[in-house]
């Protein structure tokens, strides 16, 4: 994969780096390193000079080159992600072929800069006018920002170089080892089409080992760089926190579990249970689970249902065959289930307990005996989820924190019955049972309880005369 | 298979004698009695052994399908319902985390019932008459389990914070001890003593003197099967609570990095911790390293120059020696000594300053490991080639990444499972994490017949498990005292 510092591709190999069954090479980033930082803000104002009608143009231009059958390093990116990515051939390609170019489309970043922001504020300065009378202006300017994304989709890539464009960023993109290169794919068919632009300028995109001390101090410093947005696993927040300091700030994406609640309809053996079943295969099932947003796990509410057990390993029997039925472009069995997961199923099944439904490599449903989520639950993957009957949701409320990203909740009154609870407990995204896969991503809304557009801004003050007595 | 027949040991070649069906039940009851040496046991032709696998394999599983539960219902699952060929056996080891396959929770709220319930699922023993619920710690059921029946039963070392809990007797304990003088036999062509016993050898031992992990009850029944108590040193004197090793792994994985808090409460842990403060606070009062210099002291003015029985962790025979070496101890006991080790130690291959260290201290001019695991009974010895014998009362089986049975030919490198024919109060079918290269047929420098693991182990990729090996026992104990003394800051 090549190197894109702004606006120059480096594509002299002379680092392999070794997956798990796959190798790829890079440029030494060390090489590049002194072209990487800005030494100050000052050096954005081409970026300021572009109107934000010049930039949504830009990147809808851009978004139409990223079709993998007519742009050859989004091929290669697509390729690579073949062996790097865990979402099935199927799948990705989908993503790379019909998804992607939705995050640069005019109309969702004109609604993401409205709603998140206010164009005005990108705009020029806002007036506004406090309890003393006086009038002071606000605007949002860019900053210098390093991202270290995530790779679970390819999405993460181009979300950033988006959200990067929209508030006038400078951007060091980091990639990571499961998607090392759809970044630097679009990072260089902007250079292949507008090298000079301001937009291609500020931006650049190279891969190194996650915790490289020999290039990760001299990029994350605060001479250069005014915010850190981490994505990710604990290992890569944590890292990125020892460079957060005076002048540095950290937007934290942390890591994330997700989680549905659904009410006893789920087990009424008939027309609700049928549509729980669809919902909650929805949630599990698209992008394969790769997404944080997708549950692990799922509490069937069994108040007032008897035979409890059985009806719910019905509903474990019909949740497995819808799983089955999603559409192999967004969903589609894997080759090998990870092997700790593959040796719990084994055990479960043998035991008994957890009961499972399915579990092969097509995904599976494991339902709890004891009210409780079984000890492998974080391991789920590749379409499996715990179904856990319980008499109420108390215990499982009690028990959330500012870990739980997505609640899949279900019947809808059930939902607006929770959602305060939840939101006070620490969970950020309340959805209707089968909502929480969008696959068109959801730009316009606050992600992780968290503004990120607002908070990639340097938000500015213009102040006139003091107000005194 | 090697079918020479050629042992080296001089033409003596221990075939089986007698009736095949009573070598059968003496290959699974009594490997001692079949075989007076290591060297007779493997000169035998393996397509003998393989003979006599099948056949004891064949009474095992009659036997035990209809007693054990979960057997019985692995069998019905593959659909097995008697023993016909050796590849039967492939499909009825147990997965790897089936030891541990009940519930966290289950001892954690004191229901040591159902975790009783449990048990009873692997063992023809009858558990109906332990008092489960008079225990409210793991050391009681412990004491409770061994009051009412002859299980004693072993577990691993807890890293996971669950430990794997294996269901063996009285019996197949004094059984695999009576085998453990094979691995330190000569055999083949190998020089050295052909026949070890460790009578009257003063037992040494740089841990605890007894407890429930794998590596205590092994030296526990060691000394009660060969060694004379009142000649035995270890490192601490007492017993090495079970519990405690659990609340440290706990302790571990909630509080994860270096920085402690004061205040554990926010971490929920077992309420077990508050309670047994001052226990763990007991522990933190003198560091391993610290009694370990006392201890090179006091073994070596108590057996100096004699032939002893050291059984040790290799990174505690390590930190040992460095403690002798600073006191200028050298060359302590014995030539003639015996070192069981393992976890660490990589037997003639090693070539570090460590194990020059480790023989230096102890005056003895080689070390050997072997190979081997809690879930199956025996040491594997390791030749003078380097490579690791399989006994014979151990059935191997590789399988490939896919799971698929590897043929028994050749060399193959894939995951280690085995049949322990010396389990009789359980079923001795196990699929390990480890991922070995075993040659089946091809014949050994050494001159051992029989199936042989290259030296070098490795986990099988991505399994979080917690195997037991002796290292992780003390490390873990020094972990725990780190981890303490860190927090009583």
């Amino acid at each position: 994969m090549p190197f894109v510092v702004r606006g120059r591709i480096y594509d002299d190999a002379t680092i392999e780096h070794d997956g798990s069954g796959f190798r790829f090479v890079t440029p030494d980033p060390l090489e590049v390193q002194s072209e990487l930082g800005l030494d100050s803000t000052t050096g954005m104002a081409d970026l300021h000079s572009l109107s934000l009608g010049d930039i949504v143009e830009f990147l809808a231009e851009l978004g139409k080159r990223l079709n993998p059958d007519e742009n050859g390093l989004m091929r290669q990116a697509f390729e690579l992600s073949v062996f790097t990515s865990n979402l099935p051939e199927r799948v990705l390609r989908t993503i790379y072929s019909e998804q992607l170019d939705f995050f640069f489309r005019p109309e969702v970043l004109i609604e993401a800069v409205e709603r998140r922001i206010g164009a005005a504020f990108l705009e020029g300065w806002v007036d506004e006018q406090g309890p003393d009378g006086r009038t002071v202006r606000v605007r949002a300017y860019g900053a210098r920002t390093a991202h270290v994304i995530a790779g679970n989709t390819p999405g993460v890539a181009a979300i950033t170089i988006v959200r990067n464009a929209l508030t006038r960023g400078d951007a060091i993109i980091k990639t990571p080892r499961n998607d090392p290169m759809t970044a630097a794919a679009i990072a260089a068919t902007m250079v292949e089409f507008a090298p000079d632009h301001p937009l291609t300028r500020h931006v650049s995109v190279l891969y190194w080992r996650g915790g490289d001390q020999s290039i990760e101090p001299r990029v994350f410093s605060s001479a250069t760089i005014d915010k850190i947005v981490a994505w990710g696993g604990a290992d890569a927040i944590n890292n990125a926190g020892r460079y957060v300091g005076p002048g540095v700030e950290l937007i934290a994406l942390d890591p994330k579990r997700s989680m549905s609640l659904i009410g006893p309809v789920a087990l009424d053996g008939g027309p609700g249970q049928a549509e729980v079943a669809e919902r909650l295969a929805r949630d599990v099932g698209l992008f394969n689970q790769e997404g944080c947003v997708s549950p692990r796990v799922a509490y069937v509410c069994t108040e007032g249902v008897s035979d409890a057990q059985a009806r719910v390993r019905a509903l474990a029997s019909d949740v497995y065959r819808a799983l089955g039925r999603l559409p192999s472009s967004y969903s589609a069995p894997v080759e090998r289930l990870p092997q700790a997961l593959a040796e719990e199923l084994k055990v479960a099944k043998l035991v008994g307990d957890p009961w499972v439904a399915g579990g092969g490599t097509a995904g599976g449903v494991v339902v709890s005996s004891d009210g409780e989520a079984v000890e492998f639950a974080d391991q789920m993957a590749c379409r499996y989820v715990n179904l856990v009957p319980v008499e109420d949701f108390d215990g499982v409320i009690g028990d959330i924190t500012s870990t739980v990203q997505t609640v899949g909740v279900w019947p809808e009154s059930l939902r607006i019955e929770l959602r305060h609870r939840l939101s006070l407990a620490g969970a950020q995204r309340i959805v209707n049972l089968g909502g929480a896969t969008n696959p068109y991503g959801n730009q316009s809304l606050p992600q992780d309880g968290i503004e990120v557009l607002r908070r990639m801004c340097r938000w500015i003050v213009d102040e006139g005369e003091p107000a005194f007595e | 298979m090697d079918e020479s027949g050629e042992g080296g040991n001089g033409g003596v070649a221990a075939s089986p004698r007698g009736d095949p069906r009573d070598d059968a039940c003496l290959l699974g009851d009594d490997p001692r009695a079949l075989f007076p040496s290591a060297g007779e046991m493997f000169s035998v032709p393996y397509s003998e052994i393989v003979s006599l696998q099948l056949e004891t394999m064949r009474r095992r599983f009659e036997t035990l399908a209809p007693k054990v539960t979960m057997l019985g219902r692995l069998a019905d699952q593959v659909g097995i319902d008697q023993i016909k060929t050796l590849g039967d056996g492939a499909a009825l080891l147990y997965p790897s985390g089936i030891y541990k396959s009940y519930r966290l929770s289950w001892f954690e709220g004191g229901d040591f019932q159902s975790l009783t319930d449990w048990l009873a699922q692997f063992t023809t023993h009858d558990l109906s008459a332990v008092r489960a619920k008079r225990a409210n710690s793991l050391d009681q059921w412990f004491s409770e389990l061994e009051l009412a029946t002859p299980l004693r039963v072993c577990h691993s070392s807890a890293t996971s914070g669950k430990l794997s809990f294996v269901p063996r007797s009285e019996a197949e304990w004094r059984r695999r001890a009576a085998t453990i003088p094979f691995a330190d036999e000569a055999a083949g062509v190998e020089d050295g003593s052909r026949h070890v016993s460790y009578s009257g050898l003063p037992i040494i031992s740089p841990f605890y003197r007894s407890g429930h992990s794998a590596f205590l009850m092994s030296l526990d029944w060691n000394i009660e099967v060969f060694g004379d108590a009142s000649a035995v040193e270890t490192l601490y004197p007492g017993h090495l609570s079970s519990d405690l090793l659990v609340l440290a792994a706990q302790l571990r994985n909630a509080v994860g990095g270096d920085e402690l808090p004061k205040n554990p409460t926010p971490f929920g842990l077992s309420p077990g911790l508050t309670e047994r403060w001052s226990e763990l606070r007991e522990l933190v009062s003198k560091p391993t390293q610290d009694r370990l210099a006392e201890f090179v002291e006091t073994i070596s003015q108590r057996f100096g120059g004699e032939a002893v029985w050291v059984i040790g962790p290799w990174p505690t025979l390590v930190d040992a020696a460095a403690m002798a070496e600073r006191a200028g101890l050298l060359s302590c006991f014995g030539e003639d000594s015996i070192i069981h080790t393992g976890g660490g130690a990589k037997g003639r291959d090693l070539r570090s300053d460590d194990y020059a260290k480790v023989t230096q201290w102890l005056g003895v001019r080689e070390i050997r490991d072997a190979y081997g695991m809690s879930e199956l009974m025996g040491a594997n010895a390791t030749c003078m080639a380097g490579k690791y014998h399989l006994n014979p009362w151990t059935v191997p089986y590789l399988f490939g990444d896919d799971g698929t049975l590897l043929e028994r030919r050749g060399t193959q490198k894939g995951r280690f499972g085995a049949v322990d024919l010396m389990a009789s109060s359980y079923w001795g079918g196990y699929e390990s994490t480890d991922s070995v290269t075993m040659t089946w047929d091809l014949p050994c420098a050494c001159g051992r017949n029989g199936p042989y693991l290259e030296h070098a182990i490795e986990r099988v990729a991505d399994i979080v498990d917690d195997k037991v090996s002796c290292a992780a026992t003390p490390a873990l104990h020094d972990d725990l005292v780190k981890v303490l003394a860190q927090w009583e800051k």
